[in-house]
Parts: C-alpha cells; structure tokens; sequence
C-alpha cells in the first residue's frame, strides 16, 4: 500500500512538472506581452505628439488648389499671349504671299518631321529614367 | 487669287479654332504630365493634325494602352 501511495506521489510530482513546462512557455509570451505594452505606453508618454488639427489639414488641401489653379492660370494667359502672337503672324503672311505662308508651313513641317525621331527618343529615355 | 481668297471667313474661323483647341489641349495635357508643354503647345499651334497623333503615339502611348 505504502509503496503504491509513493508511486501514486511521484507520478503526481512528475504530472506537475510536465503541466509547469508546458505552461511555461505560455506565461512567458503573457509576461512579455505586458513588459511590451508597458514599454510602449512608456515609449508614447516620453515623446509626446501632437495631432495636427482637422482644419489645419484643410486650409493646406485649400492653398495648394489655390495656388496650382493660379499657376494654371498664369500659365494658360501666357500660353494664349503667345498662340495670339503665332496665329496672328500666320494669318499675316496667309493675307501678305501665300508664298510666305507655304515656306513657313513646308519648313515647319520639315522640321517637327525632323525633331519627331529626336523627341521619341528622348521621352523613351525620360519614361525609361522614371521606371527604373 | 490669294488663298484668303479661296477660303470664307468661317474656314477661317474654323481653322484658327481648331489650331488653338489643339495647342491649348496639347498644352494643358502636356504639362499634367510634365512633357515639355510649351513645345507641344506652340507645335499644336502651328499645324495640325501631326503634332495630335504624334504626341498621342509618343507622351500618351495609345498603342500600349490597346495592349493591355
């Protein structure tokens, strides 16, 4: 009887044994959990951060269209200051010689037809530079 | 006869709106895409359809589009 109860007590022994091992590892990854929450709360109230407000975000989506609009603007007058000064020279030399006009539009027409090549290698280059 | 001649006011009318449609298309779209807008402006300008259909096939590449 004596020697069963001291084997029934070693098995027990042994049961619990196994069960810390097994739990160990489990209540080290809790323990680890808690020691990282706790360090980053730590981390968190060390450097505090201030949230930019709502309205600050808004006023800087609103001065950048602003802004981009007022360049694309610009840019669109001087671009029709300059289409007016093209067309009006074209249609002077239409009402002047058709002669002028012909040249002026043979020796455009040569030239874009001259630069197409150059400017197709160029974009190539450009699109091949921003890919990379 | 002078070409002027040849043409009623509407022709040119119609002339110089598509000349300056295509140059300020050509322009806005250009620089929306950061290719050299003023040349493709002031090319659109001076003819058409050529400067279209070739930066169509260079800047905007149509035919890859079509691939996909």
């Amino acid at each position: 009887m004596s020697r069963d109860r001291t084997l029934g007590d070693d098995r027990k022994g042994l049961y619990s044994e196994t069960n810390s091992l097994q739990c160990d590892p489990i209540s080290r990854i809790e323990e680890f959990e808690v020691r990282l929450q706790s360090s980053l709360s730590q981390l968190d109230s060390t450097f505090a951060t201030s949230e930019p407000d709502f309205k600050w975000f808004e006023t800087l989506i609103h001065e950048t269209k602003h802004r981009e609009r007022s360049r694309l603007r610009r840019d669109l007058a001087l671009f029709w200051c300059a289409a007016v000064i093209i067309l009006s020279g074209w249609w002077m030399s239409i009402i002047q010689t058709a002669t002028v006009f012909l040249v002026v539009l043979l020796v455009a027409s040569i030239g874009s037809l001259l630069a197409s090549p150059i400017i197709v290698w160029i974009t190539m280059r450009q699109h091949r530079e921003t890919s990379a | 006869m002078t070409t002027q001649g040849q043409l009623p006011w509407e022709g040119w009318v119609l002339v110089i709106a598509i000349l300056l449609g295509q140059g300020t298309w050509l322009f806005l779209d250009a620089r929306k895409h950061s290719a050299w807008p003023w040349l493709w402006g002031i090319w659109g300008l001076i003819q058409a359809p050529i400067p279209t259909i070739v930066y169509l096939l260079t800047v905007r590449k149509i035919w890859k589009r079509k691939k996909r």
